[in-house]
């Protein structure tokens, strides 16, 4: 099954059991390789739907101090693209069937040529890209490349995308379109952005079904899943679930993401 | 870059692309080019005696003052640019990276005068070596914001700048310090920074009339480089490009993006960057804090690929050494930026025929560097 129709079934399921579908973030290689692997893993038995793996990168510009901070750590540990490709293939080998989206800035998917780089990546077993330093549009050959493939790419609109590139975004995406509900980069918030709501609810009219809609950066409790789970597809959590890695290993991430799956259950 | 950053970036070119055609935006700049920052910066020939120490066999070599534009570098003609747009557009807040310091300190001065609240972000790294700026700023009434990821230098501080430019989109203008980053910063900061090589091109006519033979610069970010260069793109001047050759050519060891680096995206440009075979970006060194940007602005990487700019490097000795000479013999001490063009410049010397004409981009004043001569430096 190719990427885009893999993530979409993912998102039918969730909804089929009245869930909005929970997207758990992994930073690969944190805080070493073998750790990514067993946090990968926690979520996926935790009940994650679809699964992020996060690729380190040394200038993370659209990452707060959590990511950023975890990142350095995984790169110093020899963490990277290569690193998260391993990740992927394992995942794959050890028989896991969720959606898997790797997340990583333009540079690491281009250096090493974004053809290449791209069957690399489609051939370990991932389904998407997220590429947050990388808009709607940018990059047609890439996009192109991807869908060639039988990638997904899943672009982001913010609260200040203009309504003519929330259509371009929800045009260009074939995952599910990231809705950033607040301006700011990655990390847990105590609060919902004022607004968040509305704005899942509204992008989600402009998409009229072409393509899932999830929110993700700055969700971390499960009472913040709870209150956005009606308005969106998916909710990702990402800053939080590295914080719980930190804190408490893979242990504490699975039980994190198991409390955040129950919240993503529509009442 | 990020989406969130895409509105705040059309916006810009929209308000820059009507600013730099206004009568009202030009005479004022062109009043404060004139009586705030002290332009036209002259050329000075450094003495024929000096450069015959070094081998030079009646070649001229003109340095273009820009460490006597006001706060002592040419990053100035920039801030007070990019400044007078940003109250234009009502920004009330502005922010800016800076390395060495001379760009906060060139933004912190142009915000005091034009009434702007100023947030400089400045790597911890920089903050200790560039200590005097640091203490400018502070006196200007910008808050200096330290930035302790990464390695504490000019990228770290870019990446911070941009996330608070992410989370404060609405009322903040970031005023970038180099020819870098995203469009429409490259072609805004070099039409600012032209002003530089206009003004070279009409002094040496009236010296020499003619252009001269080379035009030299140093290449952090590539501002002061493609600032004096474009008027001499159409001329028959050779370009140099001096980039930081730090330690050595090894990876890590310089901060040669164009020389020794390899085509990558960093900071919404497709550029040249310094970066290893997985494309992480891999921090540059350089003595100096304001040539040590892991990429260069796009236009110069253009140049270089068509051959048109010449690339060369200079060491963190050479630079050293050149500072030291400057002094001594012209009573000007240089940048450690600025000395490395300088010094590549030397290093060419004994090759030039007599009647041969160079043009340096002096791009600053080593007041701030002289903690770092303290430490580099042995005693005189
Ligand atoms: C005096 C001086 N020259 C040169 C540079 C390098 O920047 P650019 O390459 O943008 O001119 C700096 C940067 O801080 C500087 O302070």
């Amino acid at each position: 099954m190719n990427g885009p129709a893999r993530i979409r079934r993912a998102f039918d399921a969730a909804a089929a059991d009245a869930r909005t579908a929970l997207i758990a973030y992994i930073l690969a290689g944190y805080p070493t390789e073998a750790d990514g692997l067993a946090a990968a893993e926690a979520a996926l038995a935790a009940g994650a739907d679809l699964l992020e793996v996060g690729v380190p990168f040394s200038d993370p510009l659209a990452d707060g101090p959590t990511i950023a901070d975890a990142g350095r750590v995984a790169l110093a540990a020899g963490g990277g693209l290569p690193s998260a490709q391993r990740l992927v293939t394992s995942l794959r080998g050890r028989g896991h069937t969720t959606p898997i989206l790797v997340m990583s800035y333009l540079n690491p998917l281009i250096a090493a040529g974004e053809g290449q780089t791209l069957r690399a990546l489609r051939t370990a077993g991932a389904d998407g890209l997220i590429v947050p330093d990388l808009p709607a549009g940018a990059s047609p050959r890439l996009e192109r490349l991807a869908a060639s493939l039988g990638l997904a790419v899943c672009f982001l609109v913010a609260p200040n995308t203009s309504r003519a590139r929330i259509e371009a975004a929800a045009n260009a995406t074939t995952g599910f379109l990231y809705v950033v509900p607040l301006l700011g980069v990655t990390g847990a918030r105590d609060t919902i952005a004022t607004g968040a709501r509305q704005l899942v609810a509204s992008v989600r009219e402009l998409a009229a079904g072409r393509v899932p809609v999830a929110a993700g950066f700055g969700l971390s409790t499960p009472a913040q899943v709870a209150a956005l789970a009606p308005a969106a597809d998916g909710l990702i959590i990402g800053s939080a679930l590295v914080a719980a890695m930190r804190d408490g290993g893979h242990q504490r991430l699975g039980a994190l993401v198991r409390s955040l799956v129950a919240a993503a259950v529509h009442r | 870059m990020p989406e969130t950053l895409i509105p705040a970036l059309d916006d810009l070119e929209a308000a820059w692309n009507i600013a730099r055609r206004d009568s009202g935006y030009r005479a004022e700049l062109r009043r404060l080019h004139r009586d705030f920052i002290g332009r036209p910066t002259p050329v000075f020939a450094i003495p024929r005696a000096a450069l015959a120490e070094r081998g030079g066999r009646g070649a001229s070599v003109w340095l273009k003052r820009e460490d006597l534009a006001h706060t002592g570098a040419h990053k100035i003609n920039n801030a007070v640019g990019q400044s007078l747009l940003a109250q234009r557009m009502g920004k009330p807040r502005v922010i800016a990276e800076t390395g060495a310091g001379q760009h906060g300190v060139a933004t912190a001065t142009a915000c005091a005068l034009l009434g702007l609240e100023c947030i400089v972000y400045m790597g911890s790294t920089d903050i200790e070596r560039q200590a005097p700026n640091v203490r400018r700023m502070g006196l200007l009434g910008a808050e200096v914001r330290p930035v302790t990821t990464g390695n504490g230098t000019l990228r770290d501080a870019l990446n911070e700048a941009l996330r608070d430019w992410v989370a404060n989109v609405e009322d903040t203008f970031y005023v970038l310090g180099s020819a870098a980053g995203p469009h429409p910063y490259p072609e805004m900061v070099a039409s600012l920074q032209e002003v530089i090589g206009r003004e070279a091109r009409a002094q040496m006519m009236a010296h020499i009339g003619r252009v001269p033979d080379a035009v030299v610069a140093c290449v952090g970010g590539g501002s002061n480089a493609i600032g004096i260069m474009r008027p001499f793109i159409d001329t028959a001047a050779r370009l140099i490009g001096v980039e930081a050759g730090g330690r050595g050519d090894a990876l890590g060891d310089n901060a040669a993006s164009l020389g020794l680096g390899a085509p990558g995206v960093l900071h919404g440009a497709f550029t040249m960057l310094t970066q290893d075979a997985a494309g992480q970006v891999v921090e540059p060194h350089s003595v100096s804090a304001g040539l040590d940007y892991p990429g260069v602005g796009p236009q110069l990487a253009a140049l270089a690929e068509s051959g048109r700019l010449e690339v060369l490097r200079a060491t963190d000795a050479e630079a050293l050494e050149t500072t030291t000479w400057l002094a001594r013999t012209c009573g000007i001490i240089p940048a450690l930026e600025s000395a490395h063009a300088v010094a590549a410049v030397l290093r060419m010397l004994p090759e030039l025929p007599a009647d041969a004409h160079v043009l340096v981009n002096l791009s600053g004043r080593g007041d701030k560097d002289l903690g770092i001569l303290e430490r580099e430096l042995p005693a005189p």
